[in-house]
């Protein structure tokens, strides 16, 4: 392996990785505030993209509206998950869970039927590549990695504000963070359209770069869900060295092994799970029984 | 209901099912019967793991292995299919064991996750690996058979899956009767207080997930040589779902009987109302949100909910409303 295919893997990797870590810090966010396991994340990945799509490429409008766009029409969608569904199957964890799988899968099929199964390409909103000598990198893919981190830091100073403070307060404690004026019901709500929102904001991000599918909800939904695995389930920064790690694995093993990788990627974390039960940087969530 | 009363009613069934292929005379309804039995043993596996407060999310990829271990078994070496339906058994039960051994150390949320990424990784694995015949899959793969006998027709193909979903019955219930069942019981009534009994959690779930694996392996493998062809689409993560939904539909806390009926109904209905394929999903997913929030208990607890047909089942509410939450 020669110093450009090196560095053109790195930089795979590390675009890959900083979207897995926005939408996995959303699903964390939910499942560490509300104890619900949102299944439906990848599938608002998925349909954030498509809404960038249409405003960007229909409505021709510029890419900044297509991103808020994503943001807000995900963040609408799982308010309306949480308050249609969700609320009334607090009964048990393993009914929310259905109740979020049947959810996505409505979404998802609903996506396959009307976009189809192609590829939906975007024009591309940033041109040009880097060159250092050998070295070439896009800059499509640098800014996808600047803007995935620069979204994990703005997020973890916005969880330092009161409404992140409250959100943890509820999170401890929902009767005692009701006493002291905390109202929990629009905490969740709040929880939920941010979490949502981050992945439609991941989708807009990727959608110039990698196209759109509508089948591609579930394949970044699982690669989340191994984020949040290893990284430590509601870690912030578990999720984002994580999801660094993952993708790392993910480009190179491409490049290396093949079609093999997807094997070496499981038997790579079933080691860390073994020796870190908690993840990487966090201690086991318990189910609510 | 005592051990007695249910004898008379068992013989009757077994007759029944003995009987079943001269009454129906359809080769399409015993193509569907067959399907039911096969999903009735995954939905068995799931129950088994739940009853341990365990979500298995990967039954579909613990089939998948045992298919696959079967085929290639058969197709590449000169092994007779008999030695392979133990075989896949084991290798399934293998995997989950790796698997789960690290997963389960860190507790059911970590479970749940490492189940339905280890079968999404087994799928893509099976499609992408020239080895295991890409996402084509492997056609012309031979049936079983015991001399010249070939299990060929839907009729031999039934009597085995029966003699797979009894002997399967057989075992779940003798499990659940023992010692190891009323250790699980008591993990699925409260983690923290069997351990305050000296039961200990991570093995008595350990040996829940490797058991249930290991018969969905063998009726993987049962599945290959009934279908003569495999493709790794049909192992996906839907399969496990559908998986879920019938054991939900059933009936959560009835372990045994609440996969076949759930099962049963959701194999017939969509076949007898003609749903297009492609809105299929749709429906489906939309009845599931409907049973969680207006029947969280399944069809089995229907009973308990009419006020009328409460009375006549009145001893079995107390029980099952413990296992339930």
């Amino acid at each position: 392996m020669d110093v450009a295919l090196f560095f053109q893997c790195m930089i795979n990797g590390l675009a890959i990785g900083g979207i897995y870590a926005v939408v996995a810090s959303g699903f964390t966010l939910v499942l560490g505030t509300m104890k619900i396991f949102n299944f439906a994340q990848g599938e608002f990945y998925m349909l954030g993209a498509f809404v960038t799509f249409g405003v960007c490429e229909t409505l021709h409008l510029p890419y900044v509206f297509g991103i808020i766009a994503a943001l807000l029409a995900m963040a609408l969608l799982g308010v309306i998950l949480q308050r249609v569904i969700i609320r009334y199957t607090y009964g048990g964890f393993f009914h929310t869970v259905l109740a979020t799988i049947a959810f996505a899968t409505i979404l998802r099929q609903t996506a396959v039927i009307t976009f189809g199964k192609t590829d939906s390409f975007m024009y591309p909103v940033v041109k040009g590549r880097l060159e250092l000598g050998e070295i070439i990198l896009n800059n499509d893919k640098l800014l996808l990695i600047f803007m995935g981190i620069v979204l994990i830091i703005l997020l973890h100073y916005f969880l330092k504000l009161k409404v992140g403070k409250a959100m943890r307060a509820v999170t401890e404690d929902q009767e005692v963070a009701g006493l002291q004026g905390i109202n929990s019901r629009r905490i969740f709500i709040f929880t939920m359209a941010l979490g949502c929102g981050l992945a439609g904001i991941a989708g807009a991000l990727i959608v110039p770069v990698f196209g759109a599918t509508a089948d591609m909800g579930h394949g970044i939904f699982v690669k989340i869900l191994l984020v949040i695995i290893i990284g430590g389930m509601g870690s912030m920064p578990g999720a984002l060295l994580a999801a660094f790690i993952i993708g790392l694995i993910e480009s190179f093993g491409y490049q290396l092994i093949g079609s093999y990788n997807e094997l070496a990627l499981l038997f790579c974390m079933l080691p860390i799970l073994f020796f870190r039960p908690g993840g990487l940087l966090g201690r086991p969530l318990a189910i609510p029984e | 209901m005592k051990a007695g009363n249910k004898i008379p009613f068992m013989t009757i069934a077994l007759i029944l099912l003995l009987l079943l292929p001269f009454i129906i005379r359809s080769n399409y309804i015993l193509h569907l019967i067959i399907y039911v039995a096969i999903y009735s043993i995954l939905g068995m596996g799931f129950s088994m793991m739940w009853k341990n407060r365990l979500i298995s999310c990967g039954q579909a990829g613990f089939f998948a292995v045992g298919a696959y271990t079967s085929t290639l078994l058969v197709t590449r070496t000169d092994l007779s299919f008999w030695w392979t339906l133990p075989l896949s058994g084991i290798a399934s039960a293998f995997f989950a064991f790796i698997i789960f051994s690290a997963a389960l150390r860190a507790g059911p949320l970590v479970f749940f996750g490492m189940s339905l990424v280890s079968s999404f990784i087994i799928m893509e694995v099976l499609g992408t690996v020239e080895f295991f015949g890409g996402w084509e899959g492997i056609l012309d793969i031979p049936s079983a058979s015991i001399g010249s006998f070939f299990f060929y027709g839907k009729i031999s193909n039934y009597y085995f899956v029966m003699i797979l979903l009894i002997l399967n019955i057989v075992v779940f219930y003798a499990l659940y009767k023992s010692r190891i069942g009323r250790a699980w019981t008591a993990i699925g009534s409260s983690v923290s207080l069997a351990e305050a009994q000296g039961i200990n959690v991570y093995r008595y779930r350990l040996a829940a997930s490797t058991i249930a694996c290991f018969f969905a392996g063998v009726v993987g493998a049962f599945y290959a040589q009934y279908q003569n062809l495999l493709v790794p689409n049909s192992f996906s993560f839907q399969l496990s779902i559908y998986v879920q939904m019938y054991a939900l539909l059933g009936g959560l806390s009835h372990f045994i009987a609440g996969p076949i009926i759930g099962a049963g109904i959701m194999v017939f209905l969509p076949e007898y109302l003609r749903v297009a394929n492609e809105y299929q999903p749709i429906y489906f997913s939309i009845l599931i949100i409907l049973i969680v929030i207006f029947l969280p208990g399944g069809i089995l607890s229907i009973p308990q909910r009419v006020p009328w047909l409460a009375g006549k089942f009145g001893k079995k509410k107390e029980e099952s409303v413990m296992v339930n939450e």
